[in-house]
């Protein structure tokens, strides 16, 4: 019997085009760079290489020593302080709400320099602390790489397990508690698994991201080198050279990453939890003392988070001679980048905005296609667009530029090539929340609605969608912030006229312009109080930013 | 405007599972007509392929004269039910109610108009402006019964409607949605797994089981004459006693003796040697006179007020249950008592020996 071509069959064949021009052709061309001789032939000397010297295979041991570190200290700090803040009446709540998502935004690696700045040989922390007689060990190397990546990569946890937490219906745990659960084992035995997906998922973003970020290994990591900053460094370095070494290094990063993928992607398929959470739990009262201190341990852990902003804030108006600070304050900084990095600031902006009207809808369709639509061919494209997920941004534009600096389609240099990286690298953020607030969406609320004569389409603008609003919205402004903080393909796909704030920043800090980065930071810092609070208008206060 | 719904053959499957399985039936315009079967029979599916939810694998599904098998489920002109409601949440009640009516371009005053009176009909015009989120299940069931109803759809399908309310709302609300139906003379397609709820509000009634009808009929026919063991089972409370045909004349008089009592019976055609007799509470009878019966002793009694209930073990060991009317016999049988049981023989349902064939 033939089938009517429907809404959604023409969204995922759209979907599915868009992906093989931006995804499976640029990564194949990099596969293909890989592989390729100089000569032209087919040799795997590259791979040979990267198993036999110590030089190359010591960067990916380093690698997953950090990421499996920084993925358990980061859920063990989030998914405590995600509960308190969900079920307790703490005090300070919203404020250290901000300060959390706040501390995401840290630019990359401008949070490894303020913890410089504060913990390093001559860091004023550890300065002070040395006049008290307290000796501070050394933050260079892994323990420091791990410090700085848990403390700007928890708030992943947090915000995700927070909303998960928020959404469960409250008649879940009422019924463990009448089965004579006590609290510890309720949590355990149905809280923690019920959230389990979202864990899963915050989790996996911790580790994808630890594993992708060369800024904060580079510059706090010293003498411990991890493998994104190995393929940097030979990108850079390499001008003809050894042309496959850093396309080798890329396929290296990118198999590994895909294992860990599809390891979490099959866990939670197998545990797909239908909730209506028609009524939330209550928060609960705490007794003066316990919300005090609980309180106060949740406000200490995001300020240390929130600790970097102000560094970089407080930088941005001291007095600069040359690299060096001098002291008092001054304008002088903002001055500097008015005059000279304004295209910048104006590309920053641009480039995202389009990026993320690009995100919202793209990221809609593709999570209502892997959840509601699951069939083998929306769990591929799931699959495909997850794959950036795990994709170190250098890594991305190396494919981008492999793909697109020759025909059929040259986009090297021109603003589309970043908005095109922008979208494919941060559109998993907003279709992983939106998944999951569309798991716990009964398939009858749309059917409701298509049995009154609303068809597909219109069932998903009108009620779908509107229902889907808190998870897209959360995850946009993940991939907003993400977005305008993005460093790692900026920085491979940038040309003269369209470089951004982000590389503006690494180009000086690399130049020990520290006070220039310092202002073009905190211009970022502000940009992100600022489209925090337009969301809080824009919702209303009915949808929670978490 | 109602319609007729014509089922032919239709066929649901799932890899080589057959959730539906030829499944034909002819529902009349207005009719209220019932799916009821265990779960996992067959009958949400069936239903969910009416509403176009499911794909049709094989035969048709006629609206009238419309085969609507390829027909999407949002140009059908259906009205659902679901059995978790699934009223919007982020809309009031009035915009619940609405929304139906917004797609068909209606002029605002006439919706105004239709959603106030549909609401008043179920009774919570009160409520209109409110959120789903504040109401009570039964509240939100009336919600989703205004909602279907409003567009006036050609058929109204629900899905274990009253299965999330408690006993005594679920009364209330099955004898309001048999009344509204019958005011509105809406073709309606109503799934249970309430046996008593289905005899309630049906004209007719399919029992599904396996993806097959296993019988079709009003309630009383469902009730009185169950055409396979399992319907007997199924609707209301049946004990099955082994027994056998003595003789059988060319009458078709059968001489039928069941734990050592013998008795004649019309049958209208020639049994089999062994037969399987389907006996409800009310259809054994105490016999206080003679000797005859089948033997036993009571082993509990319970007042129920209208009737005493027995439970009865007799000599081959099996306990039955038994109810009497309080007007027929005075004061309890006690604890101990041995008693001869007969057999309400006008209404005693006999089948084969494996119970697939109802004799009489």
């Amino acid at each position: 019997m033939k089938r009517r071509l429907d809404f959604w069959s023409v969204v995922k064949f759209a979907c599915f085009a868009l992906m093989l021009v931006f995804l499976v052709y640029p990564f194949f061309s990099m596969f293909a760079k890989s592989i390729i001789s100089p000569e032209g032939g087919v040799t795997f000397d590259n791979f040979a290489q990267f198993f036999k010297l110590k030089y190359y295979y010591s960067t990916l041991k380093n690698s997953l020593s950090i990421c499996i570190t920084v993925t358990l200290t980061c859920l063990a700090l989030g998914i405590p302080m995600a509960y308190c803040a969900t079920r307790y009446n703490l005090i300070g709540k919203s404020v250290m709400n901000v300060m959390i998502i706040m501390s995401l935004m840290s630019p990359p690696f401008i949070g490894a320099y303020s913890w410089i700045v504060l913990l390093g040989r001559n860091g004023a922390l550890t300065k002070f602390l040395t006049n008290l007689g307290i000796n501070m060990p050394s933050i260079y190397g892994w323990g420091g790489i791990v410090l700085v990546f848990t403390i700007k990569l928890f708030p992943y946890v947090y915000l995700y397990v927070s909303g998960a937490l928020g959404s469960i219906d409250s008649s879940l745990e009422e019924a463990s508690e009448s089965l004579g659960s006590g609290k510890f084992r309720r949590i355990m035995t149905v809280t923690l698994p019920v959230v389990m997906p979202t864990i899963l998922s915050s989790g996996l973003m911790v580790f994808m991201t630890s594993l992708a970020d060369f800024g904060t290994p580079m510059l706090i990591g010293e003498g411990y080198k991890v493998l994104p900053v190995l393929i940097y460094e030979e990108y850079i370095s390499e001008v003809g050279t050894n042309a496959g070494m850093a396309s080798t290094l890329s396929v290296i990063i990118v198999l590994c990453s895909t294992f860990v993928l599809l390891l979490q992607n099959a866990v939670v398929m197998k545990k797909n939890y239908n909730m209506s959470a028609l009524r939330p739990p209550a928060v609960i009262k705490l007794r003066p003392i316990p919300r005090v201190l609980i309180s106060f341990a949740c406000i200490l852990v995001a300020f240390l988070g929130f600790l970097p902003q102000i560094v970089v804030v407080v930088s941005s108006f001291r007095k600069t001679s040359g690299p060096i600070f001098t002291s008092g304050f001054s304008l002088n900084s903002y001055r500097d980048i008015a005059y000279k990095l304004s295209q910048n600031i104006k590309n920053t902006f641009t480039f995202s905005i389009t990026a993320i009207i690009l995100i919202v809808i793209f990221g809609m369709l593709v999570a209502y296609l892997s959840v509601k639509r699951r069939s083998k061919t929306s769990t591929l494209l799931d699959t495909m667009v997850m794959f950036p997920y795990v994709i170190p941004g250098a890594v991305l534009g190396i494919a981008f530029l492999s793909a697109f600096n020759k025909p059929p389609i040259v986009l090297a240099g021109t603003p589309i090539i970043m908005i095109v990286a922008y979208v494919v690298r941060k559109l998993p953020y907003t279709v992983r929340s939106t998944s999951g607030i569309l798991y716990q969406i009964d398939s009858s609320i749309e059917e409701a609605s298509i049995s009154l004569g609303r068809s597909p389409m219109k069932t998903f603008f009108t009620v779908t969608a509107r229902l889907m609003a808190p998870g897209v919205i959360s995850g946009a402004i993940l991939s907003w912030i993400s977005t305008i903080n993005e460093l790692s393909s900026s920085i491979m796909l940038y040309s003269g006229r369209t470089g951004t704030i982000s590389v503006a920043i690494y180009n000086e800090v690399a130049r020990g312009g520290f006070g220039t980065a310092a202002a073009l930071a905190s211009i970022l810092t502000l940009v992100t109080l600022l489209s925090l609070l337009l969301f809080q208008i824009i919702s209303k206060g009915k949808v929670s930013i978490v | 405007m109602s319609v007729n719904v014509r089922i032919n053959r239709a066929v649901k499957t799932y890899g080589n599972f057959r959730a539906v399985d030829e499944v034909s039936v002819d529902i009349a315009q207005g009719e209220f007509f019932t799916l009821l079967g265990p779960s996992g029979c067959g009958k949400t599916t069936l239903l969910r392929m009416i509403a176009g939810f499911n794909s049709v694998d094989g035969g048709e599904i006629y609206f009238g004269d419309r085969l609507i098998n390829n027909v999407p489920a949002h140009t059908r002109d259906i009205g659902m039910v679901f059995q978790n409601y699934a009223i919007f949440p982020h809309m009031t009640i009035f915009d619940n109610v609405a929304y139906g009516l917004r797609n068909r371009k209606i002029p605002k005053d006439e919706i105004r108009e239709r959603v106030e009176k549909t609401l008043d009909i179920v009774q919570i015009s009160h409520l209109k402006d409110r959120m789903p989120a504040a109401m009570s299940g039964g509240q939100q069931q009336r919600v989703a019964l205004a909602r279907a109803i409003v567009i006036k759809p050609q058929i109204l399908l629900m899905d274990e409607p009253l299965s999330n309310l408690d006993a005594k709302l679920r009364v209330q609300m099955r004898t309001m949605i048999k009344k509204l139906q019958k005011e509105l003379g809406i073709t309606t397609i109503y799934v249970t797994h309430d046996q008593e709820e289905a005899l309630a509000v049906s004209d007719r009634i399919a029992i599904m089981k396996d993806g097959k009808i296993i019988q079709l009929g009003t309630p009383e026919e469902i009730y009185n004459r169950p055409v396979h063991q399992f319907v007997a089972n199924f609707i209301g409370t049946s004990v099955f006693l082994p027994a056998e045909v003595v003789s059988q004349d060319e009458n078709g008089e059968a001489s039928i003796q069941v734990s050592g009592y013998t008795f004649r019976v019309k049958l209208g055609r020639k049994a089999p040697k062994k037969l399987k007799l389907s006996v409800r509470p009310k259809q054994f009878l105490f016999n206080d006179a003679t000797d005859e019966g089948i033997k036993g002793v009571i082993r509990v009694a319970t007042f129920l007020g209208d009737y005493w209930y027995y439970e009865v073990e007799l000599t081959s060991g099996e306990t039955v249950e038994v109810h009497e009317y309080t007007k027929e016999h005075e004061g309890a049988r006690p604890v101990g008592t041995a008693v001869k049981l007969l057999l309400d023989l006008n209404r005693i349902t006999i089948f084969n020996e494996d119970g697939t064939e109802a004799i009489r």
